[in-house]
Order: structure tokens, then sequence, then C-alpha cells
């Protein structure tokens, strides 16, 4: 877990810790360089076409992936949640709350990258299916949950607050993933295990297409999420660092 | 020594009656907002009967979310305001019991405008809402409203934002039991076979449980002080 | 019975674009973030020091 990797606050005034770059993180951001673009490879050349909806199915390389993606993220928040209540140790809320941003841009991109290839296959931006409405609901659970943490000024109970909520939060990523299955008059294809009876823009996998999804799905469902939460760690440290300076100034 | 779960729990429960029995300002603005609420869906939906039995169940979930977000916002500011919340703190109760006498508060005060609005939206919706099963959709629905928001209430009262913040934390975590109550009265209303919409009721009880045992861990963590 | 293979290329570079830009929007808001962070932590640091001389 990139949790391991969050320095503790130093005492001694040091500027220069902070552009000492660990050696496995520059390591893991090129891999995910690299695995992105071989990704878009295997999504945009080597699997074949589909035939009814033509390239924009391609997005969905990305689409379903990037919601595995977030869906770690969110899982990462309840675990940080947790152990933050139990230790209260801050690493574990830094790592909750990179969780929710990381997570929250994933969402984001599984939102749009469903909307936009909705539009020429149901003919709407949006329609009101009950997992596109989950999902949307979902985004805004975690936008809340930021906007939770902006109105506590208390540190200590700032991160009690979020890491309960962040526990709750997840209630709507499983919801979402579920809703399928318990509401029935979904338009929404399931591309593993049967999609609803009525779902539309549904298509069958080929081999070629299997192979892609299968690349992509550890990309966007795992190195993207840890790559960026481990910046996003960084940062946060880096915040800590900052804010108990500004404290110790205002001590003086 | 501490006071026993239960009678703590009953304790609190009954503080939070008679003091609304005194002011009854709970009360009466729920069920103002309810009423309002009820009569604005009937002039902006002008409806036919079909279309009126598939959206009754929508509206009455809708206005009780809103009116129970209304009370607890209302019963955590005057724990605030009056501090009786640092005095129950203090006293040598379990925090659970605190939990559960809040919760049970709450609780009956909602339900008690749920049901109100039943024989009230029968009259003006033109439909027959009296009914075992949507009784008891609304009693766990209700039930489900009053535990998330009972936590959420006691965070975002210890906030800045305050008032306006319950809303936007609850409806997204509180959105799994709107939906399973919202189809089960559906169903109900449509009078359509049991087969179809038990099923919403059942997924409503396990929700409720679920989320009454995760509320109930994480109360504690709450109210530190 | 062949079917005609609509043209979406449009919308599948669209959702391109739509994926890496929310992508690179995060990581130029962590730079930006971290770049000011930086700048605070010179400056504080400056001040620290000043005053313990």
């Amino acid at each position: 877990m990139a949790a391991q990797n969050i320095q503790s606050v130093p005492t001694a005034v040091e500027p220069s810790r902070a552009s000492r770059l660990p050696r496995a993180l520059v390591a893991l951001t090129i891999a995910t360089a690299l695995a992105l673009a071989v990704g878009l490879y295997m999504a945009l050349v080597y699997a074949g076409m589909e035939s009814t909806q033509g390239n924009v199915q391609r997005i969905f390389y990305i689409h379903m992936p990037s919601f595995f993606g977030a869906f770690l993220a969110f899982s990462a928040t309840v675990v940080g949640g947790g152990m933050y209540l139990r230790t209260r140790q801050t690493k574990w809320d830094v790592l909750a709350l990179a969780g929710v941003e990381v997570g929250l841009m994933l969402s984001l991109v599984n939102l749009a990258t469903g909307s936009i290839w909705a539009r020429p296959i149901w003919n709407t931006w949006w329609t009101w299916d009950p997992r596109l409405t989950s999902a949307a609901i979902m985004g805004l659970t975690y936008m809340a949950y930021l906007m939770l943490r902006a109105g506590i000024e208390n540190p200590e109970q700032r991160r009690r607050f979020a890491s309960v909520y962040g526990i709750l939060a997840i209630s709507t990523v499983i919801m979402t993933l579920i809703i399928i299955r318990i509401r029935p008059d979904t338009i929404h294809p399931a591309p593993i295990g049967g999609s609803p009876q009525d779902a539309q823009g549904d298509f069958n996998l080929t081999p070629s297409m299997v192979t892609a999804l299968l690349t992509n799905l550890p990309i966007w469902g795992l190195l993207v999420p840890i790559t960026l939460m481990w910046w996003r760690i960084r940062l946060e440290n880096l915040r800590e660092r900052v804010d108990s300076l500004k404290i110790r100034l205002m001590e003086k | 020594m501490k006071t026993p779960f239960f009678k703590a729990v009953i304790a609190i429960v009954r503080k939070d009656m008679q003091a609304e029995l005194r002011s009854r300002e709970l009360l009466s603005s729920m069920g103002m907002f309810a009423l309002l609420s009820i009569l604005i869906f009937s002039f902006a939906l002008q409806l036919d009967i079909v279309a009126r039995q598939e959206v009754v169940g929508g509206v009455l979930w809708v206005t009780v979310v809103f009116a129970s977000i209304l009370g607890l916002n209302r019963s955590m500011a005057t724990e605030r305001e009056g501090s009786s919340f640092d005095a129950l703190l203090l006293a040598p109760v379990d925090r659970a019991a605190v939990f559960f006498g809040k919760l049970g508060g709450n609780f009956i005060f909602t339900l008690t405008v749920g049901v109100l609005l039943l024989p009230l939206m029968s009259l003006l919706y033109n439909i027959v809402l009296l009914n075992g099963y949507l009784l008891a959709t609304l009693t766990l629905g209700t039930l489900g409203f009053s535990i998330t928001g009972t936590l959420l209430a006691t965070m975002t009262v210890q906030t800045r934002a305050r008032e306006s913040l319950l809303p936007i934390l609850m409806l997204p975590i509180a959105l799994p039991v709107l939906l399973a109550s919202v189809n089960a009265s559906s169903g109900i209303l449509r009078a359509a076979p049991l087969g179809d919409w038990f099923a919403w009721l059942q997924i409503l009880g396990a929700v409720d449980v679920i989320y009454l045992a995760l509320c109930y861990l994480l109360f504690g963590y709450v109210i530190e002080e | 019975m062949p079917e005609t293979t609509p043209d979406t290329t449009a919308y599948l570079l669209l959702g391109l674009t739509a994926a890496f830009g929310l992508v690179m929007l995060l990581i130029a808001s962590m730079v930006l973030r971290y770049r000011s962070l930086l700048k605070d932590e010179q400056t504080v640091s400056q001040l620290l020091q000043d005053e313990n001389s």
C-alpha cells in the first residue's frame, strides 16, 4: 500500500526534503505512462472494430476499467478511514483523502466516457438510467466528502469526521455496482455475466476485444489510481509539513 | 456507576418527547412542511389517475426525507444551543445509548409525520394509501433515514456550514433506502402481485440492518470531545 | 444481412480527449498546489531562520 511511503513530519527546518523523490515512485510513474500507451494501442489498433457501433465502442476499454480504478481508490478511502479511527495516525487520513480525489477523477472519466458513448448509441448524452443515476450520485457523495472536510477547521475533528463519512460513502459505490442486477429496467449493458433483457447497445466480445479489455483493466484499474494516489499523498505530506512550520512560526 | 443501557435509551427518548410536548416546535414545523410539500406537488404535477398512481410513492418519499432532514437539523440544533448534548456526554451513560436515544426520538417524530400524511394524501390524490404493507414500508424507510440522519446530523451540527450540509451529506447515503422504499410503495400502490415488490421490502430491511450496525459503530467517533 | 457500420470515430476522439483531459486536469492541479506549497515552505522557513538569528 502506498501509505507506507508517507514520511513523518520532520521537526527540523529542511526545505530540501520535498524535492527528494523515491525511486520506486519514479519507476512506477514511468511504468504507468508506458502502460497507458500500450493500453491505448490495444484499444485503438489491436482490438477489432465492433460492426454495429463503429469506432466509438473502443471507448469502452477506458470506460469500464476507470470505474474499477475509482472503486479501488474509494476502497483505499475506507481502509484509510478505518485505520485512522483505530490508530489516529495522520498518514491514514492522508491515504483516505488521496483516494477520494483520485477516485472522483476516475469516476468523472467513467461518466464522461459513458456519456460520450451514449450519444451515438442511445441517441442522448444523458438518460435517467438507474446505473447512470447511481454513478452520478456516487460522484456527488465524494464531492460532499470534500465539502465536509472544507467545513471543519479543527484538523483532528476534520480527519475523524471525514473518516466516518468516507466509510459510509462506499455504500453508494456498492449500490452502483449491484444496481443493474436489482433494477431490471436498466438499459445499461453488463459486459460480464449477461446483460439485462432490455439492454441497448450491447455487444458481443470477440477474443481480440477481450484481450484489449484485460490489458486496460489493470492499467486504469490499478496502475493509474495507485500512481496518482501516491503523488497526491506526497502533496498532502508537504502540506502537513508547511502547516506545522507555520504553527511553529506563529508560536515564536 | 453507569445507568443500564435500556434505561438510558428510554430516558433520552422520553426527554425529547417531553420537550416536544411542551414546545411542539419540531412536529409543527415538520408537519407544516410536509403539508405544503404535497400541496405543491399536487399543483405542480397536474396528473391523471394512471400517472398519479405512478408518482404518488415518489411524492410521499421525497416529502418524508426532507421532513426528516428538517426535523434532524432542528432537534440537533436544540441540543447544541442548550448544550444539553455536552451534559449527555458527561452523564454516566453509554455512548451507544445516546445514539439509540436520539435515533428513537427522531424516528418517532418522522414516522408520526409520515403516518399523518397517508390519509391526507389519500384524500388529495384520490388513491387509498391506508394499507398494512405500505405502513410497513413507511416504518422501515423512515427508520433508515433516521439511522443515517442521526449519525450525520450529529456531525454536521458541529461544522461551520451546519444546516446546509446535512442534506448534501445525507441524501446520497440514504439513496439505497429511498430507492427500495419508492419501488416497494409503487408496487403496493399499483396493487401489483406480492412477488413483484416484496423483494424490495426485504432489501429495505437488509439495508436498515447494515446501516444500523455501521452507524452504531461509527457514532462513538463523532461525539468525542 | 450485411449491416453498415456507422462512422463514430469523432465520438471516440471526443471520449479519449475527455478521459485524458480529466487525468491531466488532476495532475495539473496537483502540480500547481505542490508549487505554491513549496513557495510557502521557503517563505516560512526563511522567516523562521530570520527569527532564530
